[in-house]
This record gives C-alpha cells, structure tokens and sequence, in this order.
C-alpha cells in the first residue's frame, strides 16, 4: 500500500506551447489531469513544490490526493516529461481513478544487495528490466518493488515469476520476462595490440553501390 | 581497428547541419550513469576511442560500458599546400554529430565514485562540455 502524496494544483487558462513556455518561465508546470468521463482539465503546478514531492520517486507511476480549487481528488501520476538539459520536470499527466475498478501501471524494479557472482566471481549485475506492469485496486497500488539479488551467481538470473506482489496484485509483464543477471565481464583486447595496429586507421569502408567513377579519378590532382 | 562504419553508399557527404536539440537518445537506456553533451559538435572515432580506454583503465576492467554515439560520418580533408579547387578532398576521419542533450556513455556494475572518476577523465578527452547523469537526476 503506497503512502498519500498531496499535490496542490490550480485550473490553467491558457494552452499552447508559447503560454507553457511562459508559465515554466515563471515557475509553474502546466499539467492535464484527465476525467472518468474522457475529457480533460488543465491544470497547473507550483515547480519548486512539485519537484520536492517528486524527488523521492523519481518517473514512477504513483497514486496522487490532487486538490484542485479546494476540490481534493484521487488520481494516478501517468507520465513526467523532463527537460533532457537541465532535468526539470516540464510537464505532468495525471488521470482521476475510480475506486472500484482495476488500473494498469508501470511500478519501479529496485535491486538491494551485493550478488554473489559479483563478490566473489568477478561478474557484473546487469539489470534488463526496471519497469513492470501491474493490475490492481487504486488502494493497493504500489510505487515500487524490491528485489535481493544477495544469491545470484555467475550466470544466474531473476525473472519476473519471481516476484511475489500478493494475491491483490496481478503482473500483467510476462512472467519469463528477465529482470536482472550476473553476467561476465569481457576481457578487453589488450590495448598494445591495438596501437601496434596503427596501419588500420587508414582503412576505409567498402562501398555499398559501386559508382562509375574510379577512386583515382575521384581524388583529382591532390 | 577505428570506429567507422563497415560499408558506405557514399565515401564522401556534405557537412551538414547541426542545429537544435537531441531528440532522441537523451536517457539512460541501460546503464546507472552516464555522460551527457551540454553542446553540439563533431565527435571523432580517436576521442570515442580516447574515452573508451581511459575509462576502461579507470574502472580496472569491472562494470560495463556503452557506447551510445557512432561515427558515422566521412570528413574530408585536402592535403596542406595544395590550392582550392579540383574536387574535394579525401576522407580522413570519421565524426558522430551531438546535439545538446546527446547520451555519449553509459556505465553499470561500478560505485557511484568510480563512475564519476572514469566520466570525468572521458570527459577531458572530449572537446564539447558534458554533464553526468544518473537514475536519481542530473548531476
């Protein structure tokens, strides 16, 4: 069960790219929060606020208590978009739920532990998986789940059949899906092979369509 | 063996354009860290290469790397003293073209503190300034 996140937000007015530029100029997010119904309220977040929630939670899709004009409503986080620059989160999509129904969402993968195969074989953990997707009630959803990887071995393996969520939550991921493994470190060519093969940097690529016209002639007087 | 692609349609292109932000491979896809370009330039096969080693060497050969730009793309040169004109000239190197926002490297299997050095070396190797970034946010 997740903890209540609060966010206060406020209707938004304006729309478009030129009046969003504008509004995260002067601090605030501009956000959609979508209704039952299919239509859509625009709405706006302070930034300074937002981000401080958000910094415990990374991008994961979480259950929000979202108070618009007093009016305090349940509703799932669906995306963040982030300015790939500077990080800062530029917009927000959130969507009410109904109570009674079943949702999907993505829920974070986190991995604890120091594998086996790392410790003592010389692996690396590699982790393929850091999302999965979930089924269940609004008031059983959770933001992430965490995994021991202490046991793994070289070569080892956890899927996501490994993962046990409780009966009130159904993985929707196939469950062969590979979450993560400890897989051996390739040895590097040795770096003097490399630079004893100085001749090779003067290769080039082959031609993929054979033009008329000789290398020599192409090359001119130079 | 150079980066560079294994075959061509053509041996030589025009410069091309460089303008507005990366699109696309802006996160992390399969690492914790990773080195992100601030600016847009040309990044040659040599400085790829440069990074590769220096933070290969700065990692002791634990974790993993990958390398997220490719050179793809002839630059040509004409040979010193010669007068302009009679054609351009031959291929001498290969570029990958970044834009601001570009993923250059992604690390895993190291410390955050490990990940941080190698980046940091590699970016030294590098002529466009570079953040790192990690799973949390940017750095």
């Amino acid at each position: 069960m997740s903890t209540e996140v609060k966010i206060n937000a406020e209707p938004r007015t304006c729309s478009g790219s030129t009046a969003a530029r504008r509004l995260r100029r002067a601090g605030i997010i501009p956000a959609v929060l979508a209704k039952i119904d299919g239509t859509t309220e625009l709405i706006q977040l302070n930034s300074r606020e937002f981000e401080q929630v958000m910094s415990g939670y990374g991008d994961a899709q979480i259950m929000v208590s979202i108070t618009v004009d007093g009016d305090k409503r349940l509703a799932l986080l669906r995306e963040i978009q982030r300015n790939d620059l500077t990080g800062r989160i530029s917009h927000a999509d959130f969507s009410m739920v109904d109570t009674s129904t079943k949702l999907r969402l993505q829920i974070q993968v986190l991995l604890t532990g120091e594998p086996e195969g790392v410790r003592l074989e010389n692996g690396v953990l590699e982790q393929q998986l850091r999302q999965i997707e979930i089924e269940c009630l609004p008031s059983d959803a959770i933001e992430s789940t965490t995994i021991d990887t202490s046991d793994l071995k070289l070569g080892d393996d956890i899927t996501v059949a490994a993962l046990d969520l409780g009966p009130d939550i159904d993985i929707i991921t196939p469950a062969e899906t590979v979450i993560c493994n400890v897989a051996m470190v390739v040895e590097e060519v040795e770096e003097e092979e490399v630079e004893e093969d100085g001749e090779a940097e003067d290769a080039q690529p082959e031609l993929s369509v054979q033009k008329g016209k000789s290398d020599d002639e192409d090359s001119g007087d130079a | 063996m150079p980066l560079m692609p294994k075959r061509v349609k053509y041996r030589k292109v025009q410069r091309g354009s460089r303008s507005g932000k990366a699109t696309t491979n802006t996160t992390l896809t399969q690492g914790d860290f990773g080195l992100k370009t601030l600016e847009r330039g040309w990044i040659t096969n040599l400085q790829i290469e440069a990074c590769r080693v220096s933070i290969n060497r700065s990692l002791k050969r634990r974790g993993k790397l990958w390398i997220r730009v490719f050179p793809d793309k002839p630059v040509s040169k004409k040979p010193i003293e010669v007068r302009m004109g009679s054609g351009k000239g031959n291929p001498e190197s290969w570029v990958a073209v970044v834009r601001p926002g570009t993923m250059l490297f992604e690390l895993t299997g190291v410390s955050e503190n490990q990940a941080r050095e190698a980046l940091r070396l590699a970016a030294t190797k590098l002529g466009v300034r570079t953040v790192m970034v990690t799973r949390d946010g940017n750095d």
